[in-house]
């Protein structure tokens, strides 16, 4: 009976600390989450012996979660702060960063909002709540319904950083999850702007030329439209050469790789 | 007090318990009807030819002489179409410069929304992302991409004091006169040959893992993950339940210990279920480590501490339930407290605690928060038992969730999500019934 | 009356003209035996005997403490957590109610039968069985045995022996109460406690219930708490009447039913209060 249950526990621990390397974690910003799910799936076709699991908890999220060491790969769209740094460098963890592709950070109102171009001074009128009706604007006489992203979204950070000017947000504002429910919030709203990744822009939504610009792949790739950032991936170290993570967060470079991200609405690297 | 007003009392109270009855059966009606009519939808729908193609490929399903004719006719009514695109390429080429880039944006127009409709056109490369591999697979989705090849939606905002107005301009008055014309006549006229609609029953839908983070396949990761953390949670709670209801009906001297105890339960019961979300991912995964990443195990241990208060509350109810003159009689007979509780006490409760536990069960299975930051993810592969230690899973409540908020073409999968939407529900009152039946068969046995 | 004359006659029990009961040994005694509910004394410093192998009847009102005496026997009232005895309990020379007496194999010895026929929600068979299974009988020849011996002493075998495997609560009224007396003698104890064993009943079932009582007479030393008082002149050759606690009279049935030495006990008998 020993015998047998020794065996049974033996047995146990092989293929737990099997299944535990053919697995990466991967958690993070709502942003990259798309293009960290299409490679996924792309790499456990050619792979099937990993398993990927894929979380969308925002940037600030993935930080903690590779901070804790609980991820492999954290989903960033904001460079890692100094601060989450130094927490992860003192838990011995060593981010590294690997820049998976480029992004505009397209504004977006209702289809039937008539405003088709705003200053970036505008938009960060409207967001302090110095703008609060689309009249100011030469719209029609609506309230503004502002959406933001939640202040653990790094698309909120990059916002902030680009248009905000350090200027705060207005109370007034929604604050929604994920870059999907800006869009929600937003195609259902016709009083109502928000912003999102450029992968999320579909007919639902329109999206805004900014200081005269349109959001598209050559705008932001050649730096005309002025709110873009690149969007990361986070490891542990470098991964080792060979391993599932290296192939995983190398697969940007590839021809497919950057295909899907192209195709899903994001600028790849090599392009820009 | 008089008759009169007590039959008027009486017949008020019976009148307002029916219309509160009624007022319940309604909503339920009202919530129930969507989810059956619309979650239905992902399991009986009208699939075209690409369906077909699709479960052939990754799923090895269907006749392969069969899926080849269908296809083959398909491609017999879609030639013309790709005969008009490429006739219409060469004409651009004859035109002065000008007049051909006035048509260049239109035509991608038309490629693209062709290629959503049809999939990719047959010669060129196949993409790497497979939601592009694929035309419609659907047929209510076919008619949406229809639309959207005949139509271009504009907006007409020459009011500037009120908000515009969606125009649907016909996409055909871009090519007037050329020889791509006729294409958008042949293509509403002839959809049923080129897309081959066909009712069927995807049941596999139940069983099939999701591919292209769920928009094509089913929904088999998250229907198993949801069992795995709702049998884990089970694992944990029942009898760390039992055996706490068992030491405060049995063993505990009434006090002020117990007392606090039983108030600190109930509070626990009260609990948002996020705040132990909170806890599972502060305790399980950063503290003691449970798993070095999310896993099933993290989830079952919050969610058995989210269902342990009832499990323990309903327990000891059940308890307490069994008649004083079963302990007496096993007790006179010489048994111990132990050999009472086991032989006498636990049997005659158990349809009490059975009841208890798969009520917490369906709790345990339709709950989010706990398993947000402990077990859930967006996409993953279905899991071995074994893997379930130290992996995460999609699961159900989680994914109904991020397929309508997070999800980047939400409009292409709404039938997925009914379908998880159905399938919950199904799954909660399927245990539900099985509780009532065990419950019914149990008392039978024990009543004689 | 004082306490020290009330102890001295009952402790010396006088025998009737027919049989001596006094000169048998006495099976279990009391001595300043007194039972508390929180502050308040149920049972007030009884002294008494039961000799081994009669019928004893306890007589008296409601709340007079006679239930209370008799659950005393088996330590059936530590279930209650403010119950708390003093003085001593006697039972084959040792206080039950020493530190080092287990309430668990005492119980064993003193069986039970309670007001409400009491059966588990299992089979025939099973209730039977459970005492002795509890004693480590495992072989299945042996529980045979002792169940059917058990059903035949109780007199029900022959109603039960086609249906033992069919659940205990099934049974009619009397059936079960005869099962609850089967099921405590398969224990072999040498007392049987009863404690108003028919007042659940129909005449007839008491009735057979009341022979059982008459059978089973001599083989065990039976203690039984009834409000019939025609019962206790039935099946009883001892009686035992107790007024508010303490215990007022004890003697040989008939004479307490036909000359009782107390005031307090006549008046019961003839139903002037009670």
């Amino acid at each position: 009976m020993k015998k047998v249950l020794l065996s049974a526990a033996a047995i146990a621990a092989i293929a737990l600390s099997a299944s535990a390397e053919q697995k990466i974690v991967i958690d993070g910003s709502t942003t990259v989450g798309p293009i960290a799910k299409a490679f996924a799936e792309y790499f456990m076709a050619a792979h099937p012996d990993v398993n990927i699991t894929v979380s969308e908890s925002g940037s600030g999220n993935g930080a903690k979660s590779i901070m804790n060491g609980v991820c492999d790969i954290a989903d960033m769209s904001r460079p890692m702060k100094d601060s989450e740094f130094k927490a992860a460098a003192d838990k011995g963890i060593q981010p590294v960063a690997h820049v998976v592709a480029l992004d505009g950070l397209p504004v977006l109102v209702h289809p039937q909002n008539p405003i088709g171009e705003l200053t970036i001074e505008q938009i960060r009128d409207i967001y302090t709540g110095k703008i609060t009706n689309w009249k100011e604007l030469g719209g029609p006489n609506l309230g503004i319904v502002v959406i933001t992203r939640d202040t653990n979204s790094g698309t909120y950070e990059t916002f902030e950083g680009m248009v905000m000017n350090k200027e705060k947000i207005t109370e007034k504002a929604e604050y929604v999850g994920s870059n999907g429910a800006i869009r929600q919030r937003v195609q259902s709203t016709p009083a109502a702007i928000g912003y999102a990744g450029l992968g999320f822009v579909d007919k639902t939504v329109k999206a805004l030329k900014v200081n005269g610009v349109y959001p598209s792949a050559g705008t932001v790739r050649t730096g005309e439209y002025p709110i873009s950032r690149p969007l990361f991936m986070y490891t542990n170290g470098y991964p080792k050469l060979g391993s599932p993570v290296y192939q995983f967060v190398t697969l940007y470079l590839t021809e497919d790789g950057q295909e899907m991200v192209d195709q899903i609405g994001f600028i790849p690297v090599t392009s820009y | 007090m008089r008759i009169e007003t007590r039959r008027l009392l009486n017949r008020a109270f019976s009148s307002l318990g029916l219309i509160s009855i009624g007022l319940m059966a309604l909503v339920l009606v009202v919530i129930l009807t969507p989810i059956i009519a619309k979650g239905s939808g992902a399991f009986v729908f009208r699939s075209t030819v690409e369906h077909r193609k699709l479960m052939f490929d990754h799923w090895n399903r269907g006749n392969p002489e069969r899926v080849k004719q269908d296809e083959a006719k398909a491609a017999v009514a879609r030639a013309p179409v790709y005969q008009m695109l490429s006739d219409f390429k060469a004409e651009l080429e004859s035109m002065p410069r000008a007049e051909r880039s006035r048509y260049k944006k239109p035509l991608r127009a038309v490629e693209t929304a062709l290629g959503r409709l049809l999939g990719p056109n047959p010669g060129s490369r196949t993409p790497v992302l497979m939601r592009q591999q694929y035309g419609a697979t659907r047929w209510d989705r076919t008619q949406a991409k229809l639309d959207n090849l005949l139509y271009s939606e504009e907006w007409d905002y020459s009011n500037p004091d009120a908000l515009g107005v969606k125009v649907l301009r016909p996409r055909v008055e871009d090519f007037r006169t050329t020889k791509l014309e006729p294409l958008f006549g042949y293509v509403k006229a002839n959809i049923k040959p080129m897309m081959r609609p066909r009712w069927t029953f995807y049941w596999q839908f139940l069983f099939d893992t999701s591919k292209d983070s769920h928009i094509f396949g089913g929904i088999g990761p998250e229907v198993l993950g949801t069992i795995y953390l709702t049998l884990g949670a089970m694992l944990f709670a029942v009898p760390m339940g039992v055996i706490a209801a068992i030491y405060l009906c049995e063993y505990s001297r009434e006090g002020r210990v117990i007392s606090f105890l039983r108030i600190c339960i109930s509070t626990l019961a009260g609990v948002p279920s996020i705040v132990f979300g909170l806890f599972g991912l502060a305790f399980f995964l950063n503290t003691i480590h449970v798993s070095n990443s999310k896993s099933v195990l993290a989830g079952s241990l919050t969610l058995a501490l989210l269902i342990l208060p009832t499990v323990i509350r309903s327990s000891e109810e059940a308890i307490l339930a069994v008649p004083r003159a079963y302990k007496e009689a096993a007790l006179s007979l010489g048994a111990g407290r132990w050999y009472t509780i086991m032989t006498v006490i636990l049997p005659a409760a158990l349809p009490g605690i059975l009841t208890g536990t798969v009520i917490s069960m369906g709790r345990a299975a339709g709950e989010t928060a706990p398993i947000i930051f402990t077990a859930a993810v967006s996409v993953g592969r279905p899991l071995l038992p074994i893997e379930a230690l130290s992996q995460p899973t999609p699961a159900l409540p989680w994914n109904i969730y991020n397929l309508c908020t997070e999800h980047e073409a939400v409009d292409e999968i709404r039938h997925v999500q009914y379908g998880m939407v159905f399938t919950l529900v199904a799954l909660v009152l399927l245990l539900n019934v099985f509780a009532i039946v065990m419950r019914a068969r149990i008392s039978k046995k024990l009543r004689g | 009356m004082s306490e020290a004359i009330q102890m001295k006659r009952v402790s010396r029990f006088t025998g009737t003209e027919e049989e001596d009961f006094g000169s048998r040994s006495a099976h279990v005694k009391t001595e300043n035996f007194s039972v508390f509910y929180g502050a308040f004394e149920a049972v007030k410093k009884v002294t008494c005997e039961f000799p081994e192998g009669l019928v004893t009847a306890m007589i008296g009102p409601s709340g007079c403490g006679k239930s209370t005496l008799l659950r005393a026997i088996n330590r059936m009232n530590d279930l209650i957590p403010s119950c708390r005895p003093s003085g001593k309990m006697i039972f084959q020379g040792e206080d039950i109610y020493c530190k080092n007496i287990d309430a668990v194999s005492l119980r064993m010895r003193v069986g039970m039968v309670f007001q409400k026929p009491n059966v588990f929600p299992k089979s025939i068979y099973d209730n039977i069985a459970y005492g002795p299974r509890l004693q480590g009988i495992k072989s299945r020849s042996q529980l045979d045995d002792l169940v059917e011996s058990s059903l035949k002493q109780a007199a029900i075998w022959d109603e039960v022996k086609d249906r033992l495997s069919t659940n205990a609560l099934g049974m009619s009224g009397g059936q079960q109460q005869r099962l609850c007396l089967a099921r405590a003698l398969a224990v072999k104890p040498e007392i049987l406690l009863m404690d108003e064993p028919t007042s659940a009943l129909d005449p007839k079932a008491t009735t057979k219930i009341e022979d059982l009582i008459g059978q089973l007479r001599g083989q065990y030393t039976i203690i039984i708490v009834t409000h019939n008082m025609q019962q206790a002149a039935r099946v009883s050759d001892l009686t035992a009447f107790m007024y508010e606690g303490t215990l007022v009279e004890f003697g040989a049935t008939r004479q307490i039913f036909t000359k009782p030495r107390e005031r307090q006990t006549e008046d019961y008998i003839t139903g002037r209060f009670g």
